[in-house]
């Protein structure tokens, strides 16, 4: 094992002997692009709606309660999409979200959620990590659509004027404090403290 | 024993056949002829078959002298044949002020729109504001000590278990024309007009006495 390495190792180090030095600058250069531009692609690709509602555990459960509200259905069309909300947008945390995203992938191999009653079972627990995600980032997600500074407080309704102006404004709460269960049912609130 | 139901059976004229063919057709009516009075037993079956007859009759000419058509307010003109055309929907006011309630008991109507909200096993949306711990935070009316009581009158800790759908009794408000017309009068409205009565009356005693 070790000379293996060791051999791997000297083949890296030594220049090479029969390739011109045009040829693997350049070669490396476009190799490079394609492995990034095929690398972005696939894990693009994990952010489409397609990919997510692939399997039923996802399209049974989250994706068919998404449907009737505000953020699938509306007057403009306008619509949110799994990795909208569920996936951070710039790549340091996107690529930390995906490498956690493994775990699902096992999940999804042993079928840990494989009816609704296990959903249900589970879906406190799900809730919780979501929403202490958005409770640590301050809310990022929906920040990303939902700009604070192009709020107006006249178009919105009396309540929502006010607790936006006061308890938003002055951060002592973010988005998902009071917009829990806005995508997807509720779990059982009876042990979750407001 | 009753006659075989025809695919009409939801037809008007139903309840006569029943009546003629429970006081005809029955087998076991012959269990209950007193020997020797086979006479009126023949003509007991005969006022039997006329008033089965002249029910038949009559809930015909009952249909055919209706002077008024039965119109639906939310059918409209429309034949029942055809579709019609619903109204376009109307979303529920969202202004969050305070209706008068029509009379005291009146469960408040709700003054702001409720669209999604979840009332389940699992949560109640509702209560995430208007629960009695939760008033302070959101300014909400908190539900009133009414819904703590179970049906034995017992106070519970929270909101008791028949009081948990809120939406049972407590509705949105849409601004659109009433379908069915309405003549409720408020109570307050009632005792005004009885009291100028009263006193108009009073106004008046040598007419009323000119009346009598």
């Amino acid at each position: 094992m070790r000379d293996l390495i060791r051999r791997y190792w000297r083949t890296l180090t030594r220049p090479s002997a029969y390739y011109s030095l045009g040829f693997l600058t350049i070669g490396g250069f476009i190799g490079g692009v394609v492995f990034w531009g095929a690398f972005n692609t696939a894990l693009e690709f994990t952010n489409t709606e397609t990919f997510c509602t692939g399997c039923h555990e996802m399209r049974n459960n989250p994706y068919q309660e998404l449907q009737p509200t505000i953020h699938f259905t509306n007057r403009s069309g306008v619509r949110a999409k799994c990795s909208d909300c569920h996936v951070p947008h710039d790549w340091t945390n996107k690529m930390a979200r995906k490498m956690q995203a493994s775990k699902e992938v096992w999940g999804w191999i042993f079928g840990t959620i494989d009816t609704r009653d296990e959903f249900l079972d589970k879906r406190l627990e799900l809730a919780r990590r979501e929403w202490s995600r958005l409770k640590a980032n301050d809310s990022l997600e929906c920040r990303n659509c939902h700009l604070y500074d192009s709020m107006d407080f006249t178009r919105q309704s009396k309540r929502g004027g006010f607790a936006h102006s006061t308890a938003l404004d002055g951060g002592t709460k973010t988005c998902i404090d009071c917009h829990k269960g806005i995508a997807h049912r509720l779990p059982n609130m009876a042990e979750v403290l407001p | 024993m009753t006659p075989p139901r025809s695919a009409y059976g939801a037809s008007p004229s139903r309840a006569p056949q029943k009546i003629a063919g429970r006081f005809s057709g029955d087998p076991a009516r012959g269990r209950h002829q007193r020997p020797g009075k086979a006479g009126s037993a023949v003509a007991l079956e005969w006022m039997h078959w006329l008033l089965a007859f002249l029910l038949v009759l009559g809930a015909g000419a009952a249909r055919a002298a209706d002077p008024v058509p039965h119109k639906d307010p939310f059918r409209g003109d429309t034949a029942f044949t055809d579709h019609t055309r619903p109204p376009p929907l109307v979303g529920a006011e969202n202004r969050d002020l305070r209706r008068v309630r029509s009379y005291a008991m009146q469960p408040p109507t709700v003054p702001h729109a409720i669209d999604n909200y979840q009332i389940d096993r699992y949560a109640n949306k509702c209560m995430m504001c208007h629960a009695r711990t939760r008033a302070g935070d959101s300014q909400a009316t908190p539900i009133s000590i009414t819904h703590y009581t179970d049906r034995e009158g017992n106070f519970l800790g929270d909101v008791a278990p028949r009081r948990y759908f809120c939406d049972t009794c407590h509705v949105v408000q849409m601004d659109v024309e009433a379908k069915v017309p309405n003549t409720f009068e408020d109570v307050d409205a009632v005792v005004r007009r009885m009291r100028e009565e009263a006193r108009s009356r009073a106004a008046t005693p040598q007419q009323q006495q000119k009346k009598k």
